[in-house]
């Protein structure tokens, strides 16, 4: 257990005095893909928010490399190797992808040297990037939006990686370029929590699962468990009792 | 004429200045600071202070940065970091700022404008016409600042810190962005601008603290002019300000020269209000 | 259970302030005995004193008026005040003599001058308005030196200005005292009425951002425009009561001190206040005068004054005495869900005359980016049309469009025998569109009464001037404002909630307030926007019904929804879109049904929140549900 990449307890939390996520727990070992899922509304966002330090957590705790995160300023995780891949293609549209990239940059300190090979590492994971390094971010496509969304938060090599939807309004045939790249950024030994409205795209990429509805958890566990798809079904179909959590 | 045209670029450049300051913590805070006019001539006064007293002239433009950077970093702290809820607060704020600044520099130094001289030489000759030579080491200052502050905006981390905040502070933070320090990083930026201007200035038209309004609005009407954000364009706009003020006033008189510049700017509202060089500053997170 | 249903449906409008006979009396009584102290008690410095403060306390009110409820910073207050003084002081001198016509041309000209100078800076609003109207005051001295010394004086000022005199008889200083307290008693009431109004909420909803006032029916500019010109009246008055008080007018007295002063008195006093100007400036005044080294000592102190005030900006004095004032008088309950009773009788609402929407290819691409293509749907009167997607299909931008935020890029909309396509926001919504937004953008001092009154202002329009003078007809669409808004309030088991304000609400109930609000615009179609997400179970349930009932009334409603259940529950009509493009249409069961539906939505990895199940078991009922493919 000492080797739990962060560990959220009982966390209850929203915006203002308003709470949206409540009692919330669970454990993410690394190098493993944690897929948050649930209904729109369910809490995704917000216990990522929370995990980023943007919504500052009403009461629990939430625990990165067995420190205690309660009062760290949201700049200060990401220094600390919080990366996250905000919905809704987050990037600074009217900077160019170099720029977007070099942005990412921003948490850590690197050598010239550093800095070239990270960003070499990134156009070489997305090609499409690397071919339109001077292109206005605001001009990409959507797909190539989200890639460079992502690419940019590995650019500081992130320790616990979140990423809220990705697939989000995209075409099929680009969600699918975009679960390759998030497997080979497991392969590499990224630690990923990923908040998804899709099942299909979680259940191919996650190795745990936890699911929300309405603010709290209904089921928790590994992905593959039989448990979960009557879970989750239960969850999106929306059943009017939430579900005793399988634990 | 050349000695208007020369006055003008003077008095441009001025302009240009107090739109140079805007920008700067337009582009890194999204706050208008319009106290930055106040805050240059308060500098102009630390000049005219270290000029009497006969200190030597670097040690008075020292000590202009170091007053106006404090008291720069003095505003961002108590009349902007804690503004509740709409864009109402700001402009009270720091309207409020502005007179006290105001107010404490006629308290120390009166009403009255003061001359002073911060070159041995009162004029020199230019071009056919005569010049202050303060005058002229500012519009040198002011096209430095102008280039220089635009490629540390587009090519240094500093700059890409700040217009990443500008864009989107969430994201900035997500990144980590220190946006408290920049927040205070952006105004002292600004302050040691109008301290090592504000003697300049101040040596050319007389420090006086009622200026400091005429400078707040004609600045703003330069950054308007040449696009929110655009350092270029505070420059140019700044000086197509003066000359046309001052060749309006060489040819119809004093009193037209103002209405010239309202007659630019409201033209600009209506017809182009990006500016020259305007781009779009960024959403306001 | 009787009781019950009774306690929830009917409501008690508790009497309005105005018609109380005191506060009829207070109107009269005030002036009257602040004129009876003033010319019997008090002496000649008292008087002027007196006189001085009116102005101010003019000023202030139209500071208020343009600040505070429409939100422009107007720093040309000088400007249009001395346009006013001058105006009037030309009048007394060369024309008539008469400081009731003074008054009139006062105001006119300000009102020109005013107008004339904000019009580019209000298309821009914040400083932009700020710093233009300010440049009018730095414009006064070359302008009085222009105008031939003869006409104005020049920039010694005008001299020679006769007593006042009101129809030919000499008032003098006793009578100026008398219309300048009349007078401000007047604009205060003027005033009073116009904010205190579907105007005022107005205001207050366009100060709360920008979505939501054109979805009203309201034009930003033109109703801004509309509240700064009447805002320079008093202006003008305060300048030709001014013209009068020591003969003479300079442009010594319109400085940007003076502006300074005034937006010191007005946060002091509040900026949406209105009887509390009185006393911003009465302590401002004071402040001017009893500070020998005034003029340092006294910017210092209303600079300090700003900064503290702008950063605490609690609402000056005004928001002291309402605060004080709830506290004593207070009787109802903080904020709280109101739950509807079980097995309460169905709800009923007034018939609503639904308008068939027609979508006909309709595109829609932002710079080289396509976000809808060629889309075509309708909407039915007596149904419920629920338009789902995932996330980036294109449904909001379609309701954005439906809406006149968007304008099409291609196609057609058409609601009835009109068409939407291409009118603006404002306009959308006087055809009786109304809308729901995801965040209910609700301004913090509104009741949830006046919030769903508010749903009237586009559907039942009233000028400026019938408000101000409560000319009949605005006291009768105010009286149906409330009897309807109270109805529905009632009808949706909120009547308890009717006088609290309305921010302070759980999210559940301010969505139901949007809802009452949409439908007291008697809507002929009604747009609404994830209206049943963040919230609970019977949250949801309490929404349905009131869907359902406005079903049953008439209404075409377009329901734009994540929440399959809520769909499947309440839809009669489905309209599918994936990446901008219609997928499919139909009943729910049609849609739950439809193969391509299964295999684009459940198999491929682009899921729709609440559909997505897992591949395996849904596609066994598909099988088993399916007698071809």
């Amino acid at each position: 257990m000492s080797d739990d990449l962060l560990r959220v307890k009982n966390l209850t939390t929203g915006y203002g005095d308003l709470r949206v996520v409540w009692d919330v727990s669970f454990t993410v070992r690394p190098g493993t893909v944690h897929a948050l899922l649930g209904r729109n509304g369910a809490g995704k966002t917000t216990t990522l928010r929370a995990i980023a330090g943007l919504n500052p957590a009403i009461s629990g705790t939430i625990e990165f490399q067995g420190e205690d995160l309660n009062g760290v300023a949201a700049f200060k995780r990401a220094r600390r190797g919080i990366g996250y891949v905000q919905e809704g293609k987050r990037i600074f549209g009217d900077m160019t992808v170099e720029e977007n990239l070099l942005a990412g940059s921003l948490s850590v300190k690197l050598s010239r040297g550093e800095l070239k090979s990270r960003l070499d590492e990134a156009y070489d994971l997305f090609p499409a990037l690397g071919e339109r390094r001077k292109r206005l971010a605001n001009l990409l496509s959507g797909g190539q939006q989200q890639m460079l969304a992502i690419a940019q938060a590995v650019v500081p090599q992130p320790k616990l990686l979140l990423v809220d939807e990705p697939s989000a309004g995209l075409a099929p045939a680009i969600v699918g370029n975009v679960l390759e790249n998030l497997s080979t950024l497991r392969d590499r030994g990224y630690t990923i929590i990923l908040v998804e409205q899709s099942v299909d795209f979680a259940l191919a990429i996650s190795d745990d699962l936890v699911v929300l509805d309405l603010g709290r958890v209904v089921h928790s566990g590994s992905a593959s468990s039989s448990g979960a798809h009557t879970a989750i079904r239960n969850a999106y179909l929306g059943r009017l009792e939430p579900v005793v959590p399988a634990e | 004429m050349s000695t208007a045209i020369l006055a003008g670029l003077g008095t441009g450049s001025i302009y240009a200045l107090i739109a140079i300051g805007y920008n700067i913590t337009m582009t890194t805070a999204n706050v208008l600071n319009f106290t930055f006019a106040n805050i240059v001539m308060l500098g102009g006064f630390i000049g005219y202070a270290g000029v009497t007293a006969g200190l030597p002239i670097g040690v008075t433009f020292a000590l202009a940065v170091l007053v106006c950077t404090i008291t720069a970093v003095l505003v961002e702290r108590l009349a902007l970091r804690w503004l509740p809820e709409g864009a109402h607060a700001e402009l009270v704020t720091t309207v409020g700022a502005a007179s006290v600044i105001t107010a404490i520099t006629v308290l120390i130094w009166g009403h009255d404008p003061l001359r002073f001289q911060l070159f041995d030489n009162a004029t020199v000759s230019l071009l056919g016409g005569r010049a202050n030579p303060a005058g002229l080491v500012l519009i040198v200052l002011v096209a430095l600042l102008a280039v220089v502050i635009g490629v540390i905006m587009k090519y240094t981390r500093i700059g890409l810190r700040a217009r990443a905040h500008a864009t989107d502070r969430e994201a900035a933070m997500l990144r980590g962005v220190d946006v408290r320090w920049l927040a205070i990083g952006a105004f002292a930026a600004a302050g040691l601008v109008a301290g090592l201007a504000g003697p300049l200035v101040a040596a050319t038209v007389n420090a006086s603290p009622l200026i400091a309004l005429t400078l707040a609005v004609k600045g703003f009407i330069a950054m308007t002019l040449g696009g929110v954000g655009s350092q270029i364009g505070a420059l140019v706009g700044g000086l197509l300000i003066g000359v046309a003020e001052a060749t309006t006033e060489f040819y119809a008189g004093v009193l037209y020269g103002d209405f010239i510049v309202f007659g630019l700017f409201i033209a600009a509202l209506m017809f182009k209000p990006s500016g020259l060089f305007g781009a779009k500053i960024g959403r306001h997170v | 259970m009787t009781t019950d249903i009774e306690s929830k449906t009917t409501m008690t409008i508790p009497a309005r302030t105005s018609e109380s006979l005191w506060f009829k009396l207070a109107w009269i009584a005030v002036p009257a005995l602040i004129i009876a102290l003033a010319l019997g008690v008090v002496t000649p410095y008292w008087m002027r004193q007196i006189f001085l403060i009116t102005l101010l306390a003019l000023l202030v009110s139209g500071l208020n008026l343009s600040f505070g409820w429409a939100g422009e910073l107007n720093l040309g207050l000088p400007a249009m005040y001395a346009a006013g003084a001058y105006a009037s002081g030309y009048l007394y001198i060369n024309v008539v003599n008469d400081t009731i016509l003074g008054l009139l041309v006062g105001a006119v000209v300000s009102v020109i001058v005013g107008v004339i100078a904000g019009i580019p800076g209000l298309r821009l609003g914040g400083w932009a308005l700020g710093i233009s109207s300010f440049f009018l005051v730095l414009l006064i001295p070359p302008i009085l030196q222009l105008i031939p010394k003869d006409l104005l004086g020049g920039y010694d000022g005008l001299i020679g200005i006769p007593r006042p005199a009101v129809f030919g008889i000499d008032a003098g200083r006793e009578g100026l005292l008398v219309v300048a307290v009349l007078i401000t008693t007047v604009w205060l009431l003027l005033y009073r009425n116009l904010v205190l109004s579907r105007i005022g909420s107005a205001l207050l909803i366009l100060q709360h951002g920008d979505a939501l006032a054109p979805s009203l029916g309201l034009s930003p500019y033109r109703l801004k425009l509309t509240v700064y010109a009447i805002a320079a009246v008093p202006v003008g008055f305060a300048g030709a009561l001014f013209a009068h008080l020591d003969s003479f007018v300079g442009a010594e007295s319109f400085t940007f001190v003076l502006a300074i002063s005034a937006l010191a008195a007005a946060v002091l006093a509040g900026l949406r206040s209105i009887y509390a100007v009185i006393i911003g400036a009465a302590v401002v005044h004071f402040m001017t005068m009893y500070s020998a080294d005034f003029v340092q000592f006294g910017e210092l102190a209303f600079g300090l004054f700003l900064v503290a005030g702008g950063l605490l900006l609690g609402g000056g004095v005004s928001a002291l005495f309402v605060k004080w004032r709830r506290r004593l008088f207070s009787t109802t309950a903080d904020s709280g869900d109101v739950r509807v009773v079980e097995g309460l009788h169905p709800i009923e609402l007034p018939a609503l005359d639904g308008k068939p929407l027609a979508v006909r290819s309709v595109t829609k691409t932002f710079s080289g980016v396509t976000a809808l293509n060629d889309v075509s749907f309708t909407a039915q009167p007596g149904q419920i049309t629920a338009l789902i997607g995932p996330n980036g299909s294109g449904k909001t931008t379609m309701l954005n469009m439906i809406n006149g935020f968007y304008r099409a890029t291609a196609g057609t909309i058409t609601l009835g025998e009109g068409e939407l396509t291409g009118l603006s926001g404002s306009q959308v919504a006087l055809r009786g569109v109304a809308r729901t937004f995801q965040t209910p953008a609700i301004p913090q001092e509104m009741t949830t009464l006046d919030v769903v009154a508010a749903g009237r202002i586009a559907s039942h329009p009233t000028s400026a001037i019938s408000t101000m003078l409560r000319l009949p007809r605005f006291r009768r669409e105010r009286a149906r404002d409330e009897r309807v808004a109270a109805e529905l309030l009632a009808a949706l088991g909120l009547a308890e909630r009717a006088h609290d304000p309305a921010a302070s609400l759980a999210l559940g109930t301010r969505r139901m307030t949007e809802l009452a609000r949409a439908l007291a615009a008697e809507p002929a179609l009604i747009l609404l926007d994830e209206i049943a997400s963040g919230l609970d179970h019977n949250e949801v349930r309490e929404l349905s019904s009131v869907l359902i009932a406005a079903r049953e009334a008439g209404a075409t409603i377009l329901l734009v929804e994540h929440n399959f259940t809520l769909v499947r529950n309440l839809a009669d009509h489905v309209v599918v879109l994936a990446d901008g493009e219609l997928l499919l249409e139909g009943s729910p069961a049609d849609i739950e049904e439809s193969p391509e539906f299964l295999r684009r939505f459940l198999g491929d990895g682009a899921g729709v929140s609440g559909t997505t199940v897992d591949v395996a078991s849904s596609r066994g009922r598909a099988e088993e549900g399916q007698d071809d493919e």
